[in-house]
């Protein structure tokens, strides 16, 4: 048998697609064990790495499912899901939307919350490193500049919509404490960045500041996302940049600002 | 053929030791990194790496090159590795004689091969291909085994050798996994470590495995046992001075007993030199 096609007939094995284990038949007995038994060795390995991959980058997912309903879904995402990612932390990235598409799990968006929350703060950890802007670089510029300024933000930085209550039940599936229900009818809306000290780090916003927050990211101009909060609200125009200022130098303030340019005469 | 210089007496970087090692600058000649836990684009592991490197020398240890699978290299991970070492400036870098998977699936283990002439020509092409893409010589480290395949048509220690010697590459000989796999596959340890060539080895790995009576599992959650340290001392008689070093993975102990391990090497290394010496 080619090298190629031994290899094949064990990987098959391992992710459960050979039910006769025909690689068994290219397997020396040692003098204590069978090949089944020796195989299983690697066979045990597989799917208890891929478990532990899971419960690290979810371990409070794992407290607020409970031990054997997290290992019910770890199970049920191994069994689906072969690994495609030399990183662990690749492999774990899928959960939330194994979640979202599969029942019973599909039906808690909470739970599903939770998971896409984790996975967040996972993702802000070791995304792209950027120097942000001093708060100075604001100060600097001159008010009718800016409704042409467009903004580019510390990679990490996002800004995420959730069931209203899951901050507050991921921080007590955290520690362990009870913690009252979430209210999946209702949004609320989390900022998830990385510090200069490195350290993820989050805070909740307002509607109207999510919605600027996430145009902004989106490259969108100080003077389109003012507009566009003045159409929401109806509010006089005057109100709307004083607001829409007042979360430019909270952005800033958050360091989560690292370029500041204007936008292209043509564009504007 | 020139080796590196021996670094001493090294550990295994691991997260949970980074506050310890930032604030004690612990007496540890040198520290292996896994490569793929700083194949990331930004934030504190490669903060930390950083902090590291500007007081110790490193080598970079891969899990992921599966240098003996038979689906094509991965020109992505061999890209992302080239720029981690010209970054890090390690004093070399190393991976596992095993694969990892085919047809795109990464069974994230350190999957075993048939020691066969076919496998042979295989590994030594694709060493010498990655070799020439990172423009350094790599070494590569003799994996624990459980199962052992029909179509070998030799032994591990025979297939080991000639790998090197084909492949022009160096080796990193794991102690414990000499001595696992020689429980596991009935072999004696002592004729793998003989019959490996003394100027291919440039490091030695020593860890802990567990001992399941009908076979031994490399975990590297123990301390090293004492079997192994007895044949690291044979390994030192005959390969010594090369740079060692303790791995731990998991049931994590105070970083002082791993110093007091990584001291105990150090003085088996003295006791077996003066005895040489003195001979």
């Amino acid at each position: 048998m080619s090298l190629a096609a031994l290899q094949v007939r064990f990987q098959d094995a391992l992710l459960g697609r050979d039910a006769d284990r025909a690689i068994l038949n290219e397997i020396n007995p040692s003098r204590r064990l069978e090949p089944a038994a020796r195989f299983g060795v690697y066979a045990d390995a597989y799917r208890l790495r891929l478990a532990g991959f899971l419960a690290e980058d979810f371990k409070v997912l794992n407290n607020a499912l409970g031990d054997d309903g997290f290992h019910t879904l770890v199970e049920a995402y191994i069994d689906a899901t072969p690994s495609r990612h030399r990183n662990a932390r690749w492999y774990a990235r899928g959960l939330p939307d194994f979640m979202q598409a599969n029942a019973p799990w599909s039906e808690s968006r909470s739970l599903i919350d939770i998971a896409r929350l984790e996975r967040a703060l996972a993702d802000a950890f070791d995304a792209a490193d950027a120097a942000a802007c001093p708060v100075a670089t604001l100060v600097a510029l001159a008010p009718e500049d800016w409704p042409q300024m467009l903004f580019t933000f510390h990679p990490s930085a996002m800004v995420l919509t959730l069931a209203k209550g899951i901050a507050a039940a991921f921080e007590a599936a955290a520690a362990e404490t009870p913690c009252p229900e979430p209210d999946e009818s209702q949004d609320e809306f989390l900022l998830v960045w990385r510090n200069a000290e490195t350290q993820v780090v989050s805070r909740e916003l307002t509607a109207a500041e999510a919605m600027a927050l996430r145009e902004a990211l989106a490259g969108k101009s100080f003077g389109d996302i003012c507009a566009l909060l003045q159409f929401q609200d109806e509010a006089d125009a005057a109100d709307v940049a004083a607001r829409a200022g007042g979360y430019l130098a909270q952005w800033f303030a958050d360091r989560l600002i690292v370029e500041v340019r204007n936008l292209p005469i043509l564009e504007r | 053929m020139q080796k590196p210089s021996p670094l001493g007496f090294g550990l295994g970087l691991r997260p949970v030791y980074y506050r310890e090692i930032f604030e004690s600058k612990p007496p540890v000649d040198w520290f292996e990194v896994i490569s793929e836990n700083y194949m990331v684009k930004g934030g504190a592991p490669l903060a930390a790496l950083e902090r590291i490197r500007a007081d110790y020398p490193i080598v970079m240890h891969g899990v992921s090159m599966s240098i003996a699978s038979t689906a094509p290299l991965d020109m992505d991970y061999l890209t992302a590795l080239k720029d981690l070492a010209e970054r890090f400036q390690p004093e070399y870098v190393s991976d596992h004689l095993c694969w990892t998977g085919v047809h795109g699936v990464n069974l994230h283990d350190l999957l075993p091969i048939p020691y066969t002439q076919e496998a042979l020509d295989h590994v030594a092409g694709r060493i010498a291909q990655v070799q020439d893409f990172l423009g350094r010589r790599i070494a590569i480290e003799n994996v624990s085994s459980y199962v052992t395949f029909a179509e070998s048509e030799m032994d591990e220690w025979t297939f080991v050798r000639e790998l090197a010697r084909r492949a022009d590459c160096w080796l990193l000989l794991d102690v414990n996994n000499v001595f696992v796999s020689g429980y596991n596959h009935d072999f004696d340890p002592r004729e793998f470590l003989r019959s490996i060539d003394v100027d291919r080895v440039v490091q030695f790995h020593l860890a802990g495995h567990e001992d399941r009576g009908t076979h031994k599992i490399d975990t590297h959650d123990e301390p090293v046992s004492e079997e192994v340290w007895t044949l690291f001392a044979e390994a030192w008689r005959r390969f010594g001075p090369v740079s060692t070093m303790i791995e731990r993975d998991d049931k994590f102990p105070p970083f002082e007993e791993l110093l007091a391990e990584l001291q105990h090497a150090r003085e088996i290394a003295a006791a077996v030199s003066n005895t040489e010496a003195a001979a």
